[in-house]
């Protein structure tokens, strides 16, 4: 019979997840999150919210105080299961004395890739990085933005079914970013999760179907992109003329006035349409009317200023618990 | 697979410093020193023939001609190079390994990789010792072929120098492992180390001067528990945990000295009645029969006990650290 763990649909299901450093730094206070299969999820958050220590803890460099859920179906912390997560951490360090194909040799090695798949799966990934003419180059004459398409290499080498990735395009190019975007694209058509935790925002709101903004150690916000931007849709009225005298009747149809005009929250025609009838009876000119949408920087930006504490995923219960 | 490829990888980092080819070289250098000495029927030659000194005494198959080559094996080569030298610099050599692995951004990728911590550690450890071992190997092949040709017979004991070289080393280098896995720093490791060694050497010391007796013949130089003051029992428990380094130079001198190679000390010393006095003589023979009373196995033991237990405690605080 088959494990009820292995039942899941989240490649990763974090409930609860607490870190606390030497000294009382509260790093996690209690992160929930849930990654499913075949998805891109994206982690947000400012320098210091916790992101780093919470990808650590999923790779086991990282012991959580308190950490329950599940990874690849098996409990946090399960060295066995870290065969089927290909993880590339944050300002990575490779061996300078290694070459290319070494270093992909080596960690495969390690992640019990067998020798003859190593060498085949070694140069396709090369080969998909572009790096194929520099496999057998020392890798102290690599740019870092060659490191780091050999950081994705290495975790990849094992044909991992979850992807983890800590600012995977930092030092890449234009076209390098393209290319991983591609890669991470191809990975998800293949039904492998991606979490990735990245401060470029732009570069996740192309490829992440669900996000999750960390402030604090807590999660603020977390959901589909579309969840997050829709909350955040409205309509802006521009208008010349003195709107004051109009106030409470525009905070009566749900507007209210800004610096650029009138803003209505929602895409509901019928009440911007009421609202720009009673600008017009009043006399004002409308000199344009917006639909606008924010972008998931506006999202991120909002929640770090509300800085909303309370986590938005429910806890599930789980039969795994690591102290 | 994962313990080999660590093995190889730290192979690869040790022959990736120049202290590598440097030690190699100083090997080189030792071993054509000692070829540039020898005999031939009519005395002395140095530089392969090129400086000659004719000598009765000291003549190519003489007794005292080999007990000069005695001499140097002894106190050049076991009781200097193997002794001390040669460990100082196999530690400056692979002082580095630890922290090197322990990096941040390095130790994120090995520890990520479905292998336990302490296989990481033990492959790593392991890694060092090859360096030790080829090192070692090398110096004391070059030297057994000299000695071929000097002596006109293989030497085969002196092999023995090769394993009791990695253990002299290895009594040190765990001492190294634990101060690099708690400070992550290469030159604060080998200075806690080195300072260790002065330390285990000083209650060798302190060992011989305590418990040491004049005794008749056939009766033990060493002082028994049961007449020994308080110090003399602190010296006595000190050095029964303690590791012996000291003991390997006289291990092997023993091993040399059963195939009848025996060295100069011994061997003229004692018909050197003019220039040695009564009471150094007497000295020299209660430090001999203190050596004979040397067990290799309670020495070797205890020394490899002691090992284990500082690798338990670096494994453990490895195993469970945060990275």
């Amino acid at each position: 019979m088959a494990d009820v763990t292995e039942l899941t649909n989240w490649a990763v299901d974090l409930i609860g997840v607490r870190k606390r450093y030497r000294g009382g730094i509260d790093a996690l206070r209690g992160v929930n999150i849930q990654v499913g299969q075949g998805e891109i999820f994206g982690l947000l958050g400012p320098n210091g919210a916790g992101k780093t220590t919470l990808v650590k803890i999923m790779m086991t460099v990282v012991r959580p105080t308190k950490a329950m859920g599940t990874i690849l179906g098996r409990p946090i912390g399960n060295s066995r299961k870290l065969a089927r997560i290909g993880y590339l951490p944050e300002s990575h360090r490779f061996p300078t004395y290694l070459t290319g194909s070494q270093l992909l040799n080596y960690y495969a090695a390690l992640a019990k890739v067998p020798r003859r798949i190593r060498k085949v799966r070694g140069g396709e990934l090369l080969e998909r990085m572009g790096m194929s003419k520099w496999a057998d180059t020392s890798i102290s004459k690599y740019s870092k933005g060659m490191m780091q398409r050999l950081g994705l290499a290495q975790a990849l080498m094992h044909d991992p079914d979850l992807i983890v990735l800590d600012e995977p395009t930092d030092g890449v190019d234009p076209m390098g970013r393209r290319d991983i975007r591609e890669l991470l694209l191809d990975y998800k058509k293949q039904g492998k999760s991606v979490l990735i935790n990245s401060h470029l925002l732009s570069e996740l709101e192309m490829v992440c179907d669900r996000v999750s903004i960390l402030v604090g150690g807590l999660v603020a916000r977390q959901g589909t992109l579309q969840e997050l931007t829709e909350q955040s849709k409205e309509y802006c009225i521009v208008v010349s003329g003195k709107l004051a005298p109009l106030e409470s009747k525009i905070r009566s149809l749900g507007g209210r006035l800004s610096r650029e005009g009138v803003v209505l929250k929602g895409h509901d025609p019928e009440k911007v349409n009421a609202l720009i009838d009673v600008l017009r009876q009043a006399g004002l000119l409308i000199e344009s009317v917006q639909r606008r949408r924010f972008s998931l920087e506006d999202v991120f930006i909002k929640a770090m200023a509300t800085a909303t504490t309370v986590p938005v995923a429910e806890p599930v219960r789980s039969k795994t618990e690591r102290l | 697979m994962q313990i080999w490829a660590i093995i190889v990888d730290s192979f690869r980092e040790a022959r990736a410093k120049k202290l590598f080819w440097a030690l190699l070289a100083i090997s080189t250098l030792v071993a054509g020193a000692m070829a540039c000495v020898g005999f031939d029927e009519n005395g002395w030659s140095f530089f392969f023939g090129a400086v000659k000194k004719p000598d009765a005494l000291f003549r190519s198959g003489t007794q005292a001609a080999e007990s000069i080559i005695g001499a140097i094996v002894s106190s050049v080569l076991v009781g200097t190079y193997i002794g001390w030298v040669g460990v100082v610099i196999c530690l400056i050599g692979t002082a580095g390994m630890f922290p090197s692995l322990l990096e941040r951004g390095a130790v994120d990728v090995v520890v990520s990789k479905p292998l336990p911590r302490s296989l990481l550690f033990l492959g790593k450890y392991t890694g060092s010792l090859v360096f030790v071992l080829v090192q070692s190997a090398y110096f004391v092949l070059l030297t057994l072929v000299v000695l071929r040709f000097q002596l006109g017979r293989w030497l085969w004991p002196f092999l023995w120098a090769i394993p009791l070289l990695v253990l002299s080393f290895s009594y040190i280098y765990c001492v190294c492992v634990l101060a690099a896995v708690c400070t992550r720093r290469a030159l604060s490791s080998l200075i806690y180390c080195l300072v260790f060694w002065v330390g285990a050497f000083g209650i060798a010391e302190l060992e011989i001067n305590i418990g040491t007796q004049e005794a008749a013949q056939g009766s033990s130089v060493v002082v028994p528990w049961s007449e020994r003051g308080s110090l003399g029992k602190i010296s006595y428990m000190m050095h029964f945990v303690s590791p012996k380094p000291s003991d390997i130079p006289i291990i092997l001198s023993r091993q040399l000295g059963a195939m009848g190679f025996k060295d100069t000390a011994v061997a003229m010393m004692p018909g050197d009645a003019g220039l040695i006095s009564a009471d150094m003589i007497a000295d020299l023979d209660i430090e001999e029969r203190r050596q004979d009373e040397i067990s290799p196995t309670f020495s070797i033991g205890s020394s490899l006990a002691f090992e284990a237990v500082i690798l338990l405690i670096a494994c453990c605080i490895f195993a469970r650290r945060d990275f």
